[in-house]
C-alpha cells in the first residue's frame, strides 16, 4: 500500500516551496526596487525583461481590441518590448502607478500613440524578437474568438487576471516537476485543475493512489491552497507595497464578477 | 477581423462565485479569493471530513466553499438553498431554539468590500422593518466572527421561477392575477416602510404549497431616505430582464418605486405570456432593448405572426398562450411598462388594486394614456357623477403637489417627490383632455363647463408651491378654458412666468404665442393678437430657424390672422411656406395639420382675389380629406363646409350645393346636429336650394336632418319642430302636399301631451300645418287648429301678444267661412290688446286686425 502522505508535512513542503522562490526571478515586490532604483542594474533589467515578458498578451489583446490587425499587434508588442527594455526608458519609470499592471498599460497606450513607435518599426527587422512570433501567431487565434464586449481596457485587464493565473500555474508546475512523486502530484493537479473534461471521481482518485477517500480529498484541498499561496506571490511581485495584495487580488476577482 | 467587432457569446458563470469562467472552465474568480485568505490560513487544518466540519468560525464561511454540513452561529447548516452574487442561503438548524430556518449570509466575506458587507446589513436592517403575510419574515440577526448574517423563515415550496419552469412556462391568468395582487400588495407594503426592492423577478418570489406568495430577497434594497446611491453598475445589479429602463441606463438617482412596478409588470407579463418582454442574446442586448425598444407586443392578432421566432428564445422555451387576450389585462401590463416612470401606475398598491377590480370583473381604471375613449364614454352615461370625479381629482392633484413641494423643500424623497410631479401632470393632461373633447364634439352635454374650470382655477390659484408648476398648471387650465376665459388665465400664467428669474426663454415665448392665438381666434382681439404672433413668429424664426415645427406652426397662426384683418397676400405666401413644410414632413406636426393649413391657405387665397387657386387648393383638400379621414371626421366636414361657402361666394353655386349637402351628411356622422358648423352648413344648403328652387333635393337633406335631430336631440325638441315646419313647407313646394299633411299631423299626435293637449313645442308644426290647409282653403279644419294654437299660447306663455295677432287669424278664418258676428268680439280683443304691443305686432298685425274689422263689421255680406 502506497505511502499516504502526512499533511502536516505536505503543508510545511507547501511553505517552504513559497519561501524558496529564487530571488532573482521572483524579488518580493521586485515592482517597488524598480521604482525606487531605477539605475541601471542589469539584474533589475533581467528580472523587467522577464516580468514583462509574462504579460505580453494582455497587451496583444488590448491592441487588437483598438482595431490592430494580428501584424500590426504583434509587430506593437514587439517594438514595445524593445523600447521597454532599454536603460532609458528604465530611468524614465514614471513613480506615480503603484502597480505594475496599469503602469505597464499605460505605457504602452502612450508607446502605441507616439513617434517612437514609428522610429522603431522604421528600425524592425533587424531587430530582436523579443516574444516569440509562433507564440504571438497562436495569440491570433485566441483573439478571434475572444468574449469581447468591452472597452479594450477592461479586456486587458481580464486577461491580465489569466496572464497572473497562468504564471502562478506555471511556478506549480515548475515545483510538481521537481517531486519525487511526480505522477501522483501530475494527477492531482488534472484533479484540481482541469475540470473540462468529464476527469474521474475523487473516490476513483483516491482508489488508484490507494487513498482514503478524504485524505485524496484532503490533498486535493491542500494543492489549492498551495497554488493560492503561489498565486498571492505572483501578485505580491506586481505591486509596489505589501499592502496592496489584497486590494490588487480583490480588483482582479471583482472584474471576474462583473463579467464580458 | 478585429477583436471589437466580433460577437460575444455571454460567459458561463461559476456555480459557486458566479464569476465568468474562462474558456477551459477555470474559475479565477474562486482562485483569486482563495490568495487573498492564503497566507493567513495556511496553518489551519481541517479535520477529518468524514463528519461535521468543525472549522473555526472565524475562517469557516470567509472561504469560497464549505463541506455540508457544517456549524455556524449555533446552527447546522444542512442545504445550500439558494444563492446569488453576493449571498448564499442555506437550510439550518437552529440548535437552540430547535427549529428550521434559512440562514442568508455573504458568499466570501473576504471578498467583499466594505460596502457590500454594509449593503447585507442594509438588507437586514430593511426586512427586520417589515411586517407582512407575503414577505419572508426575519428571525435574527447576527454577526459572527466579522461575517454577518440573518436567518428567516423557512419556505416550504419553491420558487416562481422553479415553478414556471415546471409548469411549462405560464399559469391561467385569474391565478397569476391572484397572486400578482397578493405581491404587489407585499412591494406596496415595504413602499411605505421606505423601502423599494430593486431586484424584483420569479426567483424571489416564493410559492408555498397552498399557493401563497412570499417575497423574498431584499439583497438591492434601499431605504428610501438614505443618502446612499448605488454606483452605475451596482444599480445595473438587478437581472436584466427585469430592470427597468432608468435602472438599465444606470440612471440610478432615478430608481424610484415605480421602477419596482415596472419589474412587476414584466413578470406579469410573464406568467400570461410564458415569454419576457424584452429578448436577446446577451445581457447588454436585453438592456439596450429595455431602454430603447418597446415592449414584445401582445395585444392585436396581427402580431401573432411575428412572435413565432422571439417566442423560442423564452425562458421555458415552451408556450402556452402568447397573447394577452384580455385588453384590460394587457392595458395594465403595458402601463407597467411604461419607459416613463411617470406614465406606470402610481404605486404598487395602485397596481393591486387595479388587478383585483380586474379579478373581480369591474371595469379598471387605468387606460393608454392616448385613448380617452372610454373613459368619456362613461362620462356621457354618467354626467354629474363624472362631474363631480373630476372635481375630487383636481383637488387631489393639485393637494398632493402642494404636500410633495413641501416634501422637496424638506429635501426628503425627492426623486419621489419629482415623480408625482410628473404624474400629477399626466393626470391633469387625461383630464383636461377629456374636458377638451368633450367640449367641442360635445356642446350640447350638460357638463357646465364653466363651473368647472372656475373651481379648477380657483384651487389653482390658491396654489403657494413651486411658482413655475403653477404656471404651468394655469396653462394648462387655460387650454381648456373657453376662449374669452382662456385669455384671463394665459395672461395670470404669462404675468407670473414673466416674474420668474429663471424661467426658460422657450417656454415663456410659448406662453406668449399660445395667448396670442387665443387673441387671434376672437374677432374682439384679433387685432391686438397681431403684434404678439408677429414677435413670437420672428422669435422661433431666430431661435430655432424657419423649419422648425414650432416656427411652421406660429407661421400659419400669424399667416391665417393676417387674412383675417385684411393683408391677404401677404396672407397666402405665409401659409403656402407653412403648407410646404407641413406637406414636407407630416409627422412633425399635429395630426391633420395638413388639412387646416390648406384650409386656410384656400381662405387667403381666395381673399387675396386669386379665386382659381383658392378653388384649386380647396378642391384638394376636399379629396384630401375624404382620402385620409372619410366621411365620418369631424374635420372632414369643416373642410368640405370651407369650400362650399367659397364656392357659393365664387358664384359656383351647384359645386357649393352639393359640397355643402355633402358637409352636412359628415357632421350628422361626426358631430351633434345643433353645433355652429352643423348648423351653418345647413343654413347654407337650405339658402341655396331654395334659391334654385331645387326643393326635391331640398327635402332630401331636411329629410336627413330630420332623422339627425331625432337621434341627436329630445324628441319634442323646439329646433326638430322648427325643422319638421320646414320640411313639410318644402314637400308642398315640390309637389307633395299629402306627404307634408300626413308629417305635421304624425308630429302633432307626437307632440300630444299623456293628459290631453298640445306640448308647447308643437308650436311650429300647427303653424306650418295652418299656413298648408289655408291655402287649400280648408277653413274649417285651420279654424280647429286655430284654436288650439291660441290655446297652447295662453297656456304657456299668457303674456305674449303674439296670441292676439293668432286671434286676429282666427277672425279671419271666421270671416272666410261666412261667420263675420263671430269675429267682431275676437277682433275687438285682439286689436285692444294688440294696442299695447311693440315692433312688428304694432306696426303689421294691428293694421290687419283692422282692416279685418272693417271687413267683420259690413257682416256676412259684405264681408270677404
Amino acid at each position: 500500500m502506497p505511502e499516504i502522505e502526512q499533511p502536516d508535512e505536505r503543508m510545511n513542503a507547501a511553505n517552504s516551496e513559497i519561501a524558496s522562490v529564487p530571488a532573482g526571478l521572483f524579488p518580493a515586490t521586485m515592482w517597488t526596487q524598480m521604482l525606487v532604483a531605477g539605475d541601471d542594474d542589469s539584474e533589475l533589467m533581467r528580472a523587467m525583461e522577464h516580468l514583462a515578458l509574462g504579460y505580453w498578451r494582455p497587451l496583444y489583446l488590448f491592441a487588437r481590441g483598438r482595431d490592430l490587425s494580428h501584424e500590426a499587434a504583434a509587430d506593437a508588442v514587439q517594438g514595445f518590448f524593445e523600447h521597454l527594455l532599454t536603460r532609458e526608458t528604465l530611468r524614465h519609470v514614471e513613480r506615480r502607478d503603484t502597480r505594475f499592471r496599469t503602469w505597464l498599460l499605460a505605457c504602452f497606450t502612450n508607446w502605441l500613440g507616439g513617434v517612437r513607435r514609428q522610429e522603431c518599426a522604421a528600425k524592425r527587422g533587424a531587430g530582436m524578437e523579443i516574444v516569440p512570433m509562433e507564440e504571438i501567431r497562436a495569440m491570433e487565434m485566441e483573439a478571434t474568438t475572444m468574449v469581447v464586449a468591452d472597452a479594450p481596457e477592461s479586456v486587458f485587464d481580464r486577461r491580465w487576471a489569466r496572464a497572473v493565473f497562468d504564471r502562478a500555474l506555471q511556478r506549480l508546475d515548475l515545483d510538481i516537476a521537481g517531486k519525487e512523486r511526480r505522477p501522483y502530484f501530475e494527477a492531482l493537479r488534472k484533479q484540481v485543475f482541469d475540470i473540462s473534461g468529464p476527469g474521474m471521481t475523487w473516490e476513483a482518485f483516491a482508489e488508484q493512489f490507494g487513498m482514503e477517500i478524504g485524505a485524496a480529498r484532503k490533498a486535493g484541498h491542500d494543492l489549492r491552497q498551495r497554488f493560492a499561496g503561489l498565486l498571492r506571490a505572483e501578485v505580491r511581485c506586481i505591486v509596489a507595497e505589501e499592502g496592496e495584495v489584497d486590494s490588487e487580488l480583490r480588483y482582479l476577482a471583482n472584474l471576474l464578477l462583473e463579467g464580458p | 477581423m478585429t477583436v471589437a467587432e466580433l460577437k460575444s457569446p455571454p460567459a458561463e458563470r461559476c456555480p459557486v462565485c458566479q464569476g465568468a469562467l474562462e474558456p477551459d472552465k477555470i474559475c479565477l474568480r474562486c482562485f483569486f479569493s482563495e490568495a487573498i485568505e492564503a497566507i493567513e490560513q495556511t496553518e489551519n487544518i481541517y479535520a477529518d471530513a468524514g463528519g461535521i466540519a468543525s472549522a473555526p468560525a472565524s475562517v469557516f464561511p470567509r472561504l469560497g466553499r464549505i463541506t455540508l454540513p457544517c456549524d455556524f452561529a449555533r446552527h447546522r447548516l444542512v442545504r445550500e438553498i439558494a444563492s446569488g452574487g453576493m449571498g448564499i442561503v442555506y437550510e439550518a438548524r437552529d440548535l437552540r431554539l430547535k427549529r428550521t430556518v434559512a440562514i442568508k449570509m455573504v458568499r466570501c466575506v473576504a471578498l467583499a468590500t466594505q460596502d457590500e458587507v454594509a449593503r447585507f446589513r442594509a438588507e437586514a436592517e430593511a426586512v427586520a422593518n417589515l411586517d407582512h403575510p407575503n414577505i419572508v419574515s426575519l428571525y435574527d440577526v447576527g454577526d459572527e466572527d466579522g461575517v454577518p448574517y440573518f436567518t428567516m423563515r423557512l419556505v416550504a415550496g419553491e420558487s416562481l421561477s422553479a415553478r414556471l419552469q415546471r409548469t411549462g412556462g405560464t399559469i391561467p391568468a385569474a391565478q397569476a392575477v391572484q397572486l400578482m395582487i397578493k405581491v404587489a400588495r407585499a412591494v406596496q407594503h415595504a413602499h411605505e416602510r421606505g423601502i423599494l426592492h430593486r431586484d424584483l423577478k420569479p426567483a424571489n418570489i416564493l410559492v408555498e404549497e397552498d399557493g401563497e406568495p412570499q417575497l423574498t430577497d431584499f439583497g438591492l434594497a434601499k431605504m428610501l431616505d438614505s443618502d446612499t446611491q448605488l454606483t452605475r453598475s451596482q444599480a445595473q445589479l438587478g437581472t436584466p430582464h427585469y430592470m427597468s429602463p432608468e435602472q438599465a441606463a444606470g440612471r440610478s438617482r432615478e430608481i424610484t418605486t415605480a421602477s419596482d412596478v415596472w419589474a412587476l409588470g414584466v413578470i406579469l407579463y410573464q406568467l400570461l405570456t410564458a415569454r419576457l418582454p424584452f429578448i436577446g442574446d446577451t445581457a447588454p442586448e436585453v438592456l439596450r432593448k429595455v431602454v430603447d425598444s418597446e415592449a414584445e407586443p401582445f395585444t392585436t392578432e396581427r402580431h401573432r405572426a411575428s412572435l413565432g421566432t422571439s417566442m423560442s428564445t423564452s425562458l421555458s422555451g415552451k408556450v402556452a398562450s402568447s397573447v394577452i387576450h384580455d385588453r384590460d389585462l394587457a392595458t395594465i401590463v403595458a402601463r407597467c411598462l411604461e419607459k416613463d416612470p411617470a406614465r406606470r401606475p402610481p404605486s404598487a398598491g395602485y397596481l393591486a388594486e387595479e388587478l383585483e377590480r380586474w379579478r373581480c370583473g369591474d371595469p379598471i381604471r387605468l387606460r393608454q394614456v392616448t385613448s380617452h375613449e372610454r373613459f368619456w364614454k362613461w362620462v356621457r352615461r354618467h354626467k354629474a357623477a363624472a362631474c363631480a370625479i373630476v372635481l375630487t381629482s383636481t383637488s387631489m392633484i393639485v393637494g398632493t403637489t402642494v404636500s410633495v413641494w413641501q416634501a422637496m423643500v424638506a429635501k426628503r424623497a425627492q426623486h419621489a417627490a419629482e415623480w408625482q410631479l410628473a404624474d400629477a401632470d399626466a393626470a391633469t393632461d387625461l383630464m383636461l383632455g377629456t374636458l377638451g373633447n368633450l367640449a367641442t364634439e360635445y356642446e350640447d352635454a350638460a357638463l357646465d363647463r364653466h363651473t368647472l374650470l372656475t373651481h379648477l382655477l380657483e384651487q389653482v390659484r390658491t396654489y403657494s408651491g413651486d411658482p413655475l408648476r403653477k404656471v404651468r398648471l394655469l396653462s394648462k387650465l387655460a387650454d381648456a378654458a373657453p376662449e374669452a376665459q382662456a385669455i384671463l388665465v394665459r395672461q395670470e400664467a404669462l404675468a407670473l412666468a414673466e416674474s420668474l428669474p429663471g424661467i426658460d426663454e422657450m417656454e415663456l415665448w410659448d406662453l406668449r404665442f399660445a395667448l396670442a392665438k387665443e387673441k387671434a381666434v376672437q374677432t374682439r382681439t384679433r387685432l391686438e393678437a397681431m403684434p404678439g404672433l408677429k414677435s413670437a413668429y420672428e422669435w422661433y424664426l431666430g431661435r430655432l430657424g424657419a423649419e422648425n415645427p414650432k416656427t411652421v406652426h406660429a407661421a400659419y397662426q400669424l399667416g391665417r390672422s393676417l387674412n383675417f384683418t385684411g393683408s391677404h397676400e401677404q396672407a397666402a405666401d405665409l401659409l403656402a411656406q407653412a403648407l410646404a413644410m407641413v406637406d414636407k414632413k407630416a409627422a412633425a406636426y399635429e395630426k391633420n395639420a395638413t388639412l387646416l393649413y390648406r384650409l386656410d391657405y384656400a381662405l387667403a387665397l381666395n381673399s387675396a382675389g386669386r379665386k382659381a387657386e383658392a378653388l384649386e387648393v380647396g378642391r384638394q383638400n376636399v379629396t384630401m380629406a375624404l382620402k385620409e379621414l372619410g366621411p365620418k371626421s369631424y374635420l372632414t366636414g369643416r373642410v368640405l363646409l370651407n369650400h362650399a361657402e367659397m364656392c357659393e361666394a365664387q358664384g359656383g353655386l351647384e359645386e357649393a350645393a352639393t359640397t355643402g349637402t355633402q358637409g352636412l351628411a359628415v357632421f350628422f356622422a361626426s358631430a351633434s346636429p345643433v353645433v355652429r358648423p352643423t348648423q351653418r352648413c345647413l343654413a347654407l344648403v337650405i339658402r341655396l336650394r331654395q334659391r334654385s328652387k331645387d326643393f326635391l333635393a331640398l327635402a332630401e337633406v331636411l329629410k336627413l336632418t330630420l332623422s339627425a335631430y331625432q337621434s341627436g336631440l329630445k324628441g319634442d325638441d323646439l329646433r326638430t319642430t322648427t325643422l319638421v315646419k320646414l320640411y313639410s313647407q318644402t314637400l308642398v313646394a315640390a309637389g307633395g302636399r299629402q306627404e307634408a299633411e300626413q308629417i305635421n299631423l304624425d308630429w302633432l299626435k307626437r307632440l300630444q301631451k299623456p293628459e290631453g293637449g298640445l306640448r308647447i313645442t308643437a308650436e311650429p308644426v300647427l303653424r306650418g300645418h295652418l299656413e298648408l290647409l289655408r291655402k287649400a282653403e280648408r277653413y274649417a279644419e285651420a279654424e280647429n287648429y286655430q284654436r288650439q294654437l291660441i290655446a297652447l299660447l295662453a297656456e304657456f306663455r299668457p303674456e305674449d301678444k303674439q296670441r292676439w295677432g293668432d286671434t286676429s287669424g282666427l277672425a279671419q278664418l271666421l270671416i272666410s267661412q261666412g261667420r263675420p258676428g263671430e269675429a267682431v268680439p275676437l277682433l275687438e280683443a285682439a286689436i285692444a290688446q294688440l294696442e299695447k304691443a311693440e315692433g312688428r305686432l304694432k306696426e303689421e298685425v294691428l293694421p290687419l286686425a283692422k282692416s279685418r274689422m272693417e271687413v267683420a263689421r259690413r257682416g256676412p255680406n259684405g264681408g270677404r
